[in-house]
């Protein structure tokens, strides 16, 4: 019977306190003629004598903390011990020798299995039996045997002579139970060798495309420095060859090479170093069918040169117009990545990027964005969608620029300007804003207005803004301006372009405001001259009535911007930002060496010092949580990227044309660059909606493939299988059972070392939902997996226990503080003991009647 | 005969005390009177009297010295010990897993093999030195005697479990057992169903074993997973499994609940041996999902099956920094983590913190808490000096959970520390100037170390750096998943401390720095703390086929079998070995008996 920390072995003998009742009875009775005092102390006593024999006869037990203490010592026999295990024994058996009287101790070999050398005792002599070295080590069993060999309770420990790399089950999973358990673990770790060499691991990008440069690392142990040699193999072929500089320890190295052919390379590795030879490592790639690109252009041609060097770079392209970009995501699947080439964001509708946004956030493509005269500020990201895809602010940054701004307003004053909507007219607003775009130029720049019906006058010269008493005489004059009239733009837009083309203003700019049509006017020609004369052009289209296919063409051609709106109350505004982005300082130029300031894949090859110069770059601002790569050498981003959901966006911010490029448009390592910088973009090709995990350990394998559909869900109750293809070529169908929401699992026994090919499908009713390649590796002798033991496993083991690292076997039994397990401590021996002590006091009291207890100790 | 306290024979020296109190005469009080006259013939024994006389041999000293001659004989621990050792050994390996609950067999299969295996003690004679391993989760010994007596307390105490049992150790204990004696033949016998994995390795005994159960007829929960997708959406989803093991095709009803209360029903036809997946959508918020089949078969205990949903921002987490940015953003990004930001000049203690975060910073003491160091300061007992260059990783610890999954290739790690590595934690990120990143565990707690400071690197910019953060943070924390198998032992949330109670409100022992409880019975487990509502903290299912299956099975053994019958295996014969104390304290008992009747009779003193 159990209660609590108590607990009786007998405790029907608790029936035998009835004795009391007679007992107390007789006794009142032969002790009548007795003092009260004297007949309730004897009667007391006497009770409690008979009570404490009684109890203890009901056999108490309480539970304490255990004295005992036991050892079990837990001596790993497998092959990668095999220069351990007779130290480990003569270890053990010095220890025991020093063995206390209160110890007790046994002694378990373990390698595939625990085996009892010594069972729980008190025997000191140890004589270990010479076992084979195990191809296998599973150090959970011995820990497993060693707790249950030992008692329930007092001090219990185990101590693992080991270097701790097991290849069958795990000690994690036992760890916490010995703790849980009270149990302690001591390590005693073996010393390295003094000879030998290991590749402890071959890693290799599981999934890249064709001509996707990558390294393969090979991580190599080595108990003595020295020459060695590296030889990797690509599906049984040599792929390089080199000579390297082992250290004492470990050490990693990366080996260059090329992805080619699509499919499933299986990658081999041997080392030598002097006479001696590691065992040849697996590892694996797959290999996907080559990038495909989508470059988007404004204007024809401009991507032509991007094109060329992305295909000599071996990736395929598709150059479309940017207003052919699709409204949603669907078409854009079979692309990895989009570059835009000097696109202007506003040559997207809102639609179309977010479709470019899905694209890269969440089916994880890239995106590459590509300097020019249209692009970042100038090109509006900074107030669009696809601004916010970008690594760098393309705001347009506030700073000085050297030289004066010319600036034209041409604005249409025809009748229909008159036109009240929402309580105002856009002759009110074209007012509003030409008054606002004075207001934002300095005293130097030069401003002109035209204003314009079917005839047009100057409402300004060509003047310098301070002249003429100012801006107060010029915003008079914008004032007076009544709408009235028919509609020509050609001949006012001529003049302001002509007007503005003999100034000395080292920025000109024009910027058209109208609403109306009027098509007729040799617009070719006026934009060559503008483009000639470095005059940019803007145009902004107000209401539906408005000549849009015109404003448009002018601003896509004549190098500035277009804008189109229905709100009124939005003329302002857009005129203002215009003016902004056309004042401000949106590019710099001159002979730029971009300068080094962050790692990159990008660079992979490179020297940065070596990178040649560039002409213009668009002025952005650094995005604080993006990489910034190479900057200006007044600092500002020429290249950068970062990761943006599932994907990736790389900004470029020099252009291709030769004014922007400058020495990179002749660069011989262009297109490697290129090259480089889109496949970044483009990441890992992994297949969206699906991941693939590959566990092994010896020769078990579990394969988990955890599979969402488009929109995030998981995909359940699927028919999931994967075939396994060994080195061999074997090939074998294993089903993956589902175990939670989106996750299906298999577990089997490879049967060939080496590195294996898997391919997993994921399909619902007949349709294939979801595939995608993966790969593991088994080998052939997991013993050998390091010189050194394996301190994260074993120190985890000693710290989750409370246990100790110890070398010296004397240390072994030394006395520390160790928790004891609870026992129950038997309670008779008190009980009965008391009983016989009160029982002599019982007796003086019923003898030594009379006497104080102070005479009693005189006459004693 | 022997003693096995020898030392208390000293209880011995009551006797001297006893015939000493004999020994004393009760001094006569004085009264004067006028003369002595009358009292002549007296006066020879007055003046021949002494303060001490010979003692009287009266039967009540003799009662008393015989009772402290058997009460100190009793506390010696005599033990009769025969010299020839036993001729035999029996080993009884009882399966204690969750098929033996199925009542296939009145009243169960565990009581059936209970029974049969007390039989076999009770029919061991003197000379069998017998046995008793329990086959549980975990395999203990549960007794090794000479005493049948002992044996069969030991098979009655065996406590049924819903997890599978680790016969393999089970069975090599029963054989180190066997082995200790090498030169007695030993007999192993196992009652069991043969629901466990085998096969079972060799062992230095002969085999017998004893099948239990004799019915198939059983249906069951065998897996359930409960999972927010990752698009966000709040309401979970959940899969089930359910296995009909019968021969002949059933048909059941699957009720689920959210949080106990019933939210949808299915009913589901079986075919005979087969399988069948249903999904679930728990209503949003649920925090524990649970199925159960409607009705009844011959193992209830899989008939239901839980799992726990943490909520999102369920652990808080304490971030001690100067400049919190760069960490806030990347703990901020993991769901079920709640971000607190204290100063390290106004950091005191974690308080409910699960999990504590220095950045920068480390206190004089370390808090109870999981931690994760970022940056330690230089010249604290981690990191002993600031290395001048930024390192890298050339050496990454593959098998570390940590780093798994982590592409650290185009790291530059910027103000590295030179670690100072600590006994109990191991390197899982090496530079070229020493360790970058570190891992361990010490006094119940979990410890990563990133010897570096991230916003000096290039690493936030990554998405290596959330995964790394994550990574570490999972694993620090290592809190139960939202289900497991009965049997495993479950690490408890760190920063946790109050009651964990099982099913049906049994509280669970749990070591008190390591915070592990061993989970044998299926149900949920709750964490009860004072003036908080109870937090269910994970559920334990059955969710084993093997043990569902209770369809007996013959077990794989790589050696011989022979059946096992009664009768017994030795010989009758007088007790050995075994310690008669109780014996000799009934007899004191008498003894006080009759010497008190004696007292109370004659009135001697």
């Amino acid at each position: 019977m159990t209660v609590g920390p108590l607990q009786l072995g007998a405790p029907w003998a608790l029936a035998l306190l009835l004795l009391l009742v007679p007992i107390v009875l007789l006794g009142r009775r032969r002790l009548a003629f007795s003092s009260a005092g004297r007949r309730r102390f004897v009667l007391a006593v006497r009770s409690l004598v008979v009570a404490l024999v009684v109890v203890a006869l009901a056999d108490p037990r309480w539970l304490a903390p255990g004295r005992e203490k036991a050892t079990i010592f837990l001596i790993d026999s497998s092959a990668s011990t095999a220069g351990f295990q007779a130290a480990a024994s003569a270890w053990v058996r010095q220890a025991l020798e020093r063995m206390g009287p209160d110890d007790r101790a046994g002694v378990v070999a373990f390698g595939r299995e625990p085996v009892v050398l010594q069972p729980l005792g008190r025997t000191r002599d140890f004589r270990a039996a010479a076992l084979p070295p195990d191809d296998r080590t599973d150090l959970a069993a011995a820990l497993r045997l060693g707790q249950a060999m030992l008692p329930a309770g007092g001090v219990r420990r185990l101590v693992v002579l080991s270097d701790g790399w097991e290849n069958l089950d795990s000690a994690e999973r036992v760890m916490d139970g010995l703790a849980a358990a009270g149990i302690v673990v001591d390590v005693v770790k073996p010393t390295l060798p003094s000879a030998g060499l290991v590749i402890r691991q071959v890693d290799a990008p599981p999934l890249l495309r064709e001509g996707d440069p990558f390294d393969v690392y090979v991580q190599i142990e080595s108990a003595t420095a020295g020459d060695g040699r590296l030889t990797v193999l690509l599906d049984g072929q040599p792929a390089a060859d080199q000579a390297i500089r082992l250290r004492a320890g470990a050490t990693q190295y990366a080996v260059p090479l090329i992805a080619q052919g699509a499919g499933f390379r299986r990658v081999e590795v041997r080392v030598a170093q002097g006479t001696t030879q590691a065992l040849a490592a697996a590892g694996f790639y797959a290999v996907k069918p080559r990038g495909n690109v989508l470059l988007y252009e404004d204007r024809p041609g401009e991507a032509a040169r991007l094109n060329a060097m992305l295909q000599e770079a071996g990736l395929r392209t598709e150059v479309r117009a940017s207003p052919t970009a699709p409204p949603n995501v669907a078409p854009l699947r079979q692309f990895d990545a989009i570059a835009l080439v000097n696109v202007a964001a506003t040559s997207f509708t809102l639609d179309q990027q977010r479709a470019i946004q899905a694209f890269v956030r969440d089916l994880g493509k890239g995106l590459v964005l590509i300097g020019g005269p249209n692009s970042f500020a100038l090109g509006d990201y900074g107030s669009q969608l696809l601004g916010e895809l970008l690594p760098v602010h393309a705001d347009i940054p506030p700073k000085p620029e050297e030289g004066t701004f010319g600036l034209v307003l041409v604005i249409d004053k025809s009748g229909s300007m008159d036109l009240r909507t929402d309580g105002v007219s856009k002759m009110q607003m074209a007012k509003e804003a030409a008054m606002l775009a004075v207001d934002m130029l300095r005293d130097d720049d030069i401003i002109a207005i035209v204003v314009f019906d079917s005839n047009h006058r100057w409402l300004v010269q060509p003047q310098k803004v301070a002249d003429n008493r100012g801006v107060p005489a010029i915003q008079a004059r914008i004032t007076g301006v009544q709408a009235d009239g028919g509609t020509e733009i050609f001949p006012a837009l001529e003049r302001g372009v002509q007007g503005i083309r003999d100034t000395d203003a080292r920025y000109k700019h024009v910027l058209l405001l109208s609403d109306g049509q009027s098509p007729s006017g040799d617009y070719d020609r006026l934009l060559r001259e503008a483009r000639a004369a470095n005059i940019t052009l803007s145009a902004v289209a107000v209401g539906a009535d408005a000549d849009t296919a015109l404003m448009s063409r002018l601003g896509r051609e004549g190098g500035g911007r277009y804008y189109f709106t229905e709100r009124v109350r939005d003329i302002p505004r857009i005129v203002a930002k215009e003016t902004s982005i056309a004042i401000g300082a949106t590019t710099a130029q001159g002979r730029i060496q971009p300068q080094y300031v962050a790692p990159s894949p990008v660079l992979r090859s490179f020297i940065p010092a070596e990178l040649p110069t560039l002409a213009t770059y668009a002025v952005t601002t650094p995005r604080e949580a993006a990489e910034t790569i190479l900057v200006s050498p007044s600092g500002d981003p020429l290249l950068a990227h970062w990761q943006y959901g599932n994907g990736r966006t790389v900004a470029w911010t020099s252009g291709l044309q030769d004014d922007w490029a400058g020495e990179f448009a002749s660069w011989s390592g262009r297109s490697q660059f290129w090259g480089q910088l889109v496949r970044y973009a483009m990441g890992v090709p992994a297949e969206p909606g699906i991941g693939i995990r590959a566990e092994t350990q010896a020769m078990q394998v579990t394969l988990t493939a955890d599979v969402v559909t488009d929109d995030g869900r998981y995909i359940d109750l699927a028919d999931a299988e994967a075939t396994v293809i060994a080195p061999s070529g074997a090939a074998r169908a294993y089903p993956l059972r589902q175990e939670a929401p989106g996750r299906y699992r298999v577990q089997f026994s490879a049967e060939e070392a080496g590195a294996h090919e898997v391919r997993v499908r994921i399909a619902r009713a007949g349709q294939v939902e979801r595939s995608e390649i993966a790969g593991f590796v088994t080998v052939a002798d997991p013993e050998a997996r390091s010189l050194a033991p394996n301190d994260r496993l074993l120190n985890r083991l000693a710290g989750v226990t409370g246990g100790r690292q110890i070398a010296d076997p004397a240390a072994a039994f030394a006395d520390t503080t160790r928790p004891a397990g609870l026992a129950w401590l038997p309670l008779w021996p008190w009980l009965l003991g008391g009983a016989l002590v009160l029982f002599v006091l019982d007796i003086a009291a019923r003898r030594l009647r009379g006497i104080g207890l102070a005479r009693f100790r005189r006459l004693t | 005969m022997s003693v096995l306290a020898p030392a208390l024979l000293g209880f011995l020296g009551l006797i001297p005390v006893i015939i000493l109190i004999y020994l004393i005469r009760a001094q006569r009080r004085r009264e004067p009177v006028s003369s002595v006259l009358l009292w002549r013939n007296l006066v020879q024994d007055l003046e021949m009297r002494t303060r001490f006389r010979r003692p009287p041999i009266t039967l009540l000293l003799l009662l008393q010295l015989l009772a402290v001659v058997i009460g100190t004989l009793a506390l010696a621990r005599p033990f009769w010990e025969t010299t020839a050792p036993p001729a035999r050994q029996l080993v009884l390996v009882v399966d204690a897993s969750a098929s033996m609950n199925a009542t296939d067999v009145q009243p169960n299969r565990l009581a059936e093999a209970k029974a049969r295996a007390r039989e076999a003690a009770a029919s061991a004679g003197a000379d069998t030195a017998i046995a008793v391993v329990r086959a549980g989760p975990r395999a203990t010994l549960e007794v090794a005697t000479r005493d049948s007596g002992a044996a069969i307390a030991a098979i009655d105490a065996i406590q049924p479990s819903d997890g599978a049992a680790d016969m393999r150790t089970a069975w090599l204990l029963a054989g180190s057992v066997a082995a200790a004696r090498p030169e007695i033949p030993a007999t192993v016998v196992l009652f069991s169903d043969g629901s466990f994995l085998g096969p079972l390795p060799s062992i230095p005994a002969s085999l017998a074993i004893v099948p239990i159960g004799n019915g198939s007829d059983n249906q069951a929960i065998v897996q359930v997973g409960v999972r927010r997708p990752p698009a966000g959406s709040a309401r979970p989803d959940a899969f089930v499994r359910v296995a009909n093991y019968a021969s002949e095709p059933v048909e059941r009803r699957v009720r689920a609940f959210g949080d106990g209360l019933s939210f949808d029903e299915q009913t589901v036809r079986l075919g005979a041996r087969a399988t069948t997946d249903l999904v679930f959508e728990p209503p949003v918020g649920t925090r524990v999902f649970a199925v159960q089949l409607v009705g009844g078969d011959v193992l209830r205990a899989d008939d239901r099956a839980e799992a726990v949903l943490p909520q999102s921002g369920e652990r808080e987490v304490l971030l001690v920094s100067t400049a919190p940015e760069v960490m806030r953003r990347a703990l901020r990004a993991i769901p079920q983590l709640t971000v607190r930001e204290v100063a390290p000049d106004l950091y005191r203690d974690s308080g409910s913190a699960a999990l504590v975060v220095f950045d920068g910073y480390l206190p004089p003491a370390l808090p109870p808490a999981p931690l994760l160091i970022v940056n330690p300061p230089v010249g604290s007992w981690i990191a002993s000096a600031r290395i001048g260059r930024p390192g890298y990783a050339i050496g990454i610890d593959p098998e570390s959970a940590v780093v798994a999954g982590v592409d650290l290739a185009a790291v530059e790690f910027g103000r590295v520390a030179q670690l100072v590595v600590p006994s109990w934690a191991a390197p899982v990120v090496t530079g070229p100037d020493g360790p970058l990143i570190l891992e361990g565990e010490r006094d119940g707690r979990r410890v990563v170390v990133l010897g570096f400071e991230p916003a000096a690197s290039n690493l936030p910019k990554m998405v290596a750096f959330p995964a790394l953060i994550a990574n570490a943070v999972d694993w620090v924390l290592a809190g139960p998943d939202g289900a497991a198998p009965a049997g495993t032992t479950i690490r408890l949330p760190g920063g946790v401390r109050g009651d964990l109670v099982g099913p049906e409100g049994r509280r669970v022992e749990s070591a008190a720095l390591a915070l592990t409880a061993d989970t044998d019975i299926a149900g949920l487990y709750q964490l009860r703390r004072l003036g908080a509502d109870p937090l269910t903290l994970f559920a334990i299912n059955v969710a084993d086929e093997r043990e569902s299956d209770v369809a007996p099975r013959q077990p794989a053994v790589g050696q011989p079998i022979r059946p096992f019958s009664l009768p017994a295996l030795g010989v009758e014969g007088e007790p050995v070995g075994i310690e008669f104390w109780p014996y000799l304290a009934g007899g004191l008992l008498l003894l006080l008996v009759v010497e008190w009747l004696v007292y109370t009779r004659r009135g001697s003193t």
